[in-house]
């Protein structure tokens, strides 16, 4: 009797959804139907006060693959051409320095890539999943220490 | 009674003799910007005239020649140049450009937020006559690539036409300030901005667009004078019922020839984000009624995403002016792998070329050679070096038009490829060069930069860089990374240069009739160098980086003026800015890695110089 | 959802005989024959050494007196020397010889090179990814070519030369119905040869290990008469179908404002990212994820909204902010684009 009921919780335990650092998106945000184009500032999905408030990052700041994906996606949707390859600035600013406009808390990172900023900082909260966010503030906060994946030569 | 009648003739005869020679040498002679001056000097033949007191293009003339006859300062007075003024906007970001001189007013665009201030330079102590503020969409400062920049506005029929940085062309009136119409031309939302100056041209405005780093179309946009309305619009790419492309149009070498070469030489789709924008200089030959231009970089930086030779990216066009059907195009470098936008200055002049009087167009190439052609056909006459460590193809094939590439400097997706030059920024940018009929000389503010390159997969995002490269320069070998240096016209060879160790060189030049040539530094020195020699005259440190075009005028006392912007910024400049971190050599675009050094020398600045005598 | 999956590679692994000794292409073929020979002359061999041993069990022996003890200068027992010579050296000799000789004529018949000795323009041109491929088509005018992801077409009876590369880590291509093992190295570039000889569905596998899903990294090879192939390759070339039904159109601009574009490609639509499989034609293909699960609505939804649980560590992150109307909506457009 107790073989069988080990065997089923671990059928229940497989079945389970595996990837546990993504969450969805937060309650009252819709997906804006607008395609192609980019609301910038406070995103009003999120009725206006922040994303996050005071969370640290969920997906940890020193957990590889978190940083080595945060790196990836950094490229893969072009941060690196408006913050520099290796975000040391550009047409937006370093985010190698000690300047923080918007603050350097895990939540105010997080809250700046997904709320977009008002002079041309895409509301990337609306699109990619939080998870994704969380995994490039990770690669951001790891920027100039030795955790830095794919660092400047 | 003869005797003092004669007395009298002759000496009311020798002083309207006197008054008359007295009258044409005074320093109050006749001012006017077109009408002026159509010949100086015998080094080749000026095509449209030249500016004699006014200046009302941002070349200048409409032939780009950045010559301006004025001579009281000449090579013997320079040295006493002194500051007479300095106009301070409050907007610390990259001044490039020229202020305009029209009837006593001085018209500068700031840049983002793109203000028109007028200065009156009768009373250069009290306050502006008028500022208009077109307030653009702040939006667009996120999609600058090289800075929220503007290069300048032009004047026409009593208005002082220019582009603010979210796409839209403005035309205020030239007393009073009022705006008299605005038509927008583009979206930023899309990634497109505009910052190069208009030229206009018998009651027409021509403008381009910017965005070749974030994925956009370019095009050419002819606008009434009038009415704001727009005429037609030419684009970089695509069917060649978008690119303007009728039966009218001749491309003098074979690999140009073709029906929708602009969709054809792309992989299928990929023409859509196909760049070419066009965001430098626009130049007009009024005995062709032709209008030239070049278009920039083919959209991704990586070259492997976009198989083909990519027409019309980097690409000399001819247009009639009037239709904007094009007459001939030429496709300076297919399939680019570098960045090297084409859009600097095409210079008109007619000259005698290996014997024969021919209309010549002169184009100093961001890939470093210096192009010639023959404007009326478009076919290649000359492409010699002028940075000497330029190592991406070793010359031109003048039967072919195409360039001799160097196989180890081709780039590739995921491989490194190092030790190119010139690099991106070039051989020279967009800051435009002056050429000197009374010397023949072409005065070129050149770069020895060079870099490494790697492509990187790029997913086009709206809005958002669509780049693909991972970019490090830095100064090129000979212990220089910037040059002003003579190119000899007839013989196409270097004739003497002033070498920067340091930075290159990032500003516009002008050449005087008073044989004086004028440039800055991004140190801040503002220079005055004989243009004979290239012995340096005068010099003066301004506070800030000089990225700005100078140009001279004759104020309300009937004398010569000098004006530059000293407000570093811009591309290459990018690295003064606080906001960048030196630690990253790949930043801006890379230039960072060539640049460290200069948070040292120059701070950002917002200031414009006058200089007199 | 995960059994169902399974059910469902089952059935294809059993309809679709992926084997080498099944070969359906030239290459395949010779390499098959010298599969078999090879087994019939170790099978004979380790036959007779069998027949040897049970000869050598079986036998009266008889007991130690009655046998001369071994001398060195005979060799002891009858023909011993005979056997150790014949047996030890030139039976290996012979059939190791026969093999290589056999060998190098079949790998002579891997011609990679052209007449001149150049590489062969490639037809095709793989990207392998972790853990999925990318597919050129690289024939002709650069307007011709187009992408496409994790199924090959060829026409019956052309060689099709395809140029291996990654970007990332090693992979190897093989298709064993068709051809041998060929590597991709990052940083270099190798070719390989594909020809079927008849039509059908070919599945094949990375071959080096790369990674967690490198188990979930196959392909088909679609192997079409020459007429289909090229009506294959013009649908292909094509734009993506615009959508006719209502549910589609609205499946189209759920897809537009979501992240899909970002990295998937729908030409003819504001996609146009690089990093992830081509979607263009995606209803047209026979499975997604490289064969892992078969191409139809319900899998296309749950790759979307959980493709973590079901190829745990590839790059396609789970979506879960679409409501149950528009993800149904925008399968339903992805499904139509063929």
């Amino acid at each position: 009797m107790r073989k069988w009921m080990i065997l089923l919780a671990a059928v229940v335990a497989l079945a389970l959804p595996g990837n546990s650092q993504v969450q969805n998106a937060p309650a009252g945000a819709q997906p804006s139907l607008e395609p192609g184009y980019y609301p910038v500032g406070p995103n009003p999905g999120y009725g206006g006060t922040p994303a996050v408030k005071n969370e640290p990052n969920p997906v940890g700041d020193d957990d590889p693959v978190a940083l080595a994906s945060g790196r990836r996606l950094f490229v893969w949707y072009n941060c690196y051409g408006c913050h520099g390859g290796r975000a040391g600035g550009g047409m937006g600013p370093s985010l190698r320095d000690k300047t923080w406009i918007y603050g350097n808390t895990d939540a105010d990172i997080f809250n700046s890539i997904a709320e977009g900023r008002g002079k041309g900082m895409p509301a990337w909260g609306l699109k990619i999943p939080q998870g994704q966010i969380w995994q490039i503030v990770a690669y951001i906060q790891s920027l100039g220490t030795p955790r830095e994946p794919d660092a400047p030569k | 009674m003869f005797g003092y009648a004669r007395k009298f003739v002759a000496v009311s005869m020798a002083a309207a003799f006197f008054a008359a020679g007295a009258w044409s040498r005074s320093p109050r002679a006749p001012r006017g910007g077109r009408q002026a001056v159509t010949q100086v000097g015998g080094a080749f033949k000026l095509v449209s005239p030249v500016p004699n007191g006014d200046w009302e293009e941002p070349a200048g003339d409409l032939a780009n020649t950045r010559f301006s006859p004025l001579s009281q300062i000449n090579t013997q007075n320079v040295k006493n140049l002194k500051v007479i003024a300095i106009l301070s906007d409050g907007i610390a970001h990259g001044h490039e450009g020229q202020p305009l001189v029209v009837n006593n007013t001085l018209y500068e665009v700031t840049p983002y937020p793109n203000e028109l201030i007028a200065y009156n330079l009768k009373d250069l102590s009290g306050p502006v006559e008028w500022i208009y503020n077109p307030y653009p969409n702040p939006i667009s400062q996120g999609k600058a690539c090289c800075d929220v920049v503007n290069r300048g506005a032009a004047y026409g029929d009593g208005k002082i036409v220019y582009q603010i940085l979210s796409d839209e062309v403005v035309a205020v009136d030239a007393k009073t300030g009022k705006q008299v119409w605005r038509t927008r031309t583009g979206e930023s939302t899309q990634g497109q901005t505009s910052t190069n100056a208009p030229i206009i041209v018998k009651g027409k405005v021509y403008v381009g667009n910017a965005g070749g780093e974030l994925g956009v179309r370019g095009k050419l946009t002819c606008l009434d004078l009038a009415t704001g309305k727009i005429l037609w619009t030419a684009y970089s790419q695509g069917p060649d019922s978008d690119v303007l492309i009728g039966p009218d149009f001749h491309p003098f070498y074979k690999k140009d020839q073709g029906k929708d070469l602009g969709v054809s030489t792309w992989p299928p789709d990929q023409w859509k984000h196909g760049g070419g924008t066009i965001w430098g200089w626009i130049s007009y030959d009024p005995e062709t009624n032709l209008i030239f231009y070049g278009t920039g970089n083919p959209g991704v930086w990586n070259p492997d995403q976009r198989a083909g030779s990519n027409h019309w990216s980097i690409t000399i066009f001819a247009r009639d002016a009037d239709t904007g059907q094009a007459k001939w195009a030429y496709q300076v470098e297919p399939h680019d792998d570098f960045d090297y936008d084409e859009i600097m200055e095409n210079i008109a002049i007619d000259m005698d070329w290996h014997g024969k009087m021919r209309k010549l167009l002169l184009h100093p190439g961001r890939n470093g050679f210096f192009l010639v052609l023959d404007r009326e056909t478009g076919e290649l006459l000359s492409a010699e070096k002028f940075v000497d460590s330029t190592n991406w193809a070793s010359g031109y094939d003048l039967k072919t038009g195409l360039p001799i590439l160097n196989p180890a400097k081709v780039t590739h997706q995921g491989v490194v490829t190092t030790d190119i030059c010139p690099s991106s920024t070039g051989g020279k940018e967009f800051v435009p060069s002056a050429v000197s009929p009374i010397t023949g000389y072409d005065y070129i503010p050149a770069h020895n930069t060079c870099m490494d390159y790697e492509g990187l997969p790029a997913n086009y995002i709206a809005g958002t860089p669509y780049l693909g490269a991972d970019v490090k320069m830095y100064p090129g070998p000979g212990g220089y990374q910037g040059m002003l240096e003579a190119w000899d016209l007839k013989t196409q060879k270097p004739v003497w240069s002033i070498k920067d160790p340091l930075f290159p060189v990032y500003s516009g030049v002008l050449a005087t009739g008073g044989n004086v040539v004028f440039y800055g530094t991004l140190e801040g020195w503002f220079r005055a160098v004989d243009a004979r020699t290239g012995q340096i005259l005068w010099q003066f440190k301004t506070p800030s980086g000089i990225i700005g075009d100078p140009m001279t005028y004759i104020g309300p006392d009937g004398h010569q003026y000098v004006a530059i912007y000293s407000a570093i910024g811009g591309w290459m400049g990018a690295t003064a800015f606080p906001s960048i971190s030196i630690s990253d050599p790949t930043a801006a675009l890379g230039v960072v890695g060539a640049m460290a050094k200069i948070k040292q020398y120059s701070p950002p600045g917002d200031n414009l110089f006058i200089f007199g005598l | 959802m995960t059994t169902m999956s399974i059910a469902a590679l089952l059935f294809q692994g059993i309809t679709r005989s992926q084997s080498m000794l099944n070969p359906a292409g030239l290459a395949a073929h010779r390499i098959s024959t010298l599969g078999w020979i090879t087994y019939i002359i170790f099978m004979a061999v380790a036959a007779v050494m069998w027949l040897l041993v049970f000869w050598l069990a079986l036998r009266r022996r008889g007991t130690l007196a009655e046998h001369d003890p071994w001398d060195a200068n005979h060799g002891g027992g009858r023909g011993g020397e005979q056997w150790i010579i014949a047996g030890g050296l030139l039976m290996p000799v012979v059939i190791l010889t026969t093999l290589f000789v056999l060998t190098m004529d079949t790998m002579s018949h891997f011609p990679i090179r052209d007449a001149n000795g150049d590489p062969p323009a490639p037809n095709i041109v793989v990207d392998a990814h972790q853990w999925w491929w990318e597919v050129h088509y690289v024939d002709g005018p650069v307007d011709q070519h187009f992408t496409t992801a994790n199924e090959i077409h060829i026409p019956v009876g052309q060689p099709m030369t395809i140029e291996l590369q990654s970007d990332d880590v090693m992979h190897s291509f093989w298709v064993p119905q068709l051809n041998g093992k060929m590597d991709f190295i990052p940083g270099e570039t190798n070719e390989t040869r594909i020809e079927a000889n008849r039509a059908g569905v070919f599945r094949g596998e990375c071959s080096v290990f790369c990674g967690e899903q490198h188990a979930h990294m196959a392909m088909l090879v679609v192997a079409q008469s020459p007429a289909d192939y090229q009506k294959w390759r013009a649908d292909q070339l094509a734009d993506a179908a615009q959508p006719a039904t209502p549910e589609a159109q609205a499946g189209e601009q759920v897809f537009l404002s979501a992240p899909c574009a970002f990295c998937h490609t729908v030409r003819g639509t504001a996609a146009a990212g690089v990093v992830a499989p081509d979607l263009t034609h995606i209803g047209s293909r026979l499975s997604l994820a490289s064969d892992t699960l078969v191409n139809n609505k319900a899998n296309l939804e749950a790759w979307i909204t959980h493709a973590q649980s079901l190829k745990p560590g590839v790059e396609m992150p789970n979506l879960t902010q679409f409501t149950g109307l528009q993800l149904r909506e925008m399968v339903d457009y992805l499904q139509q684009l063929r």
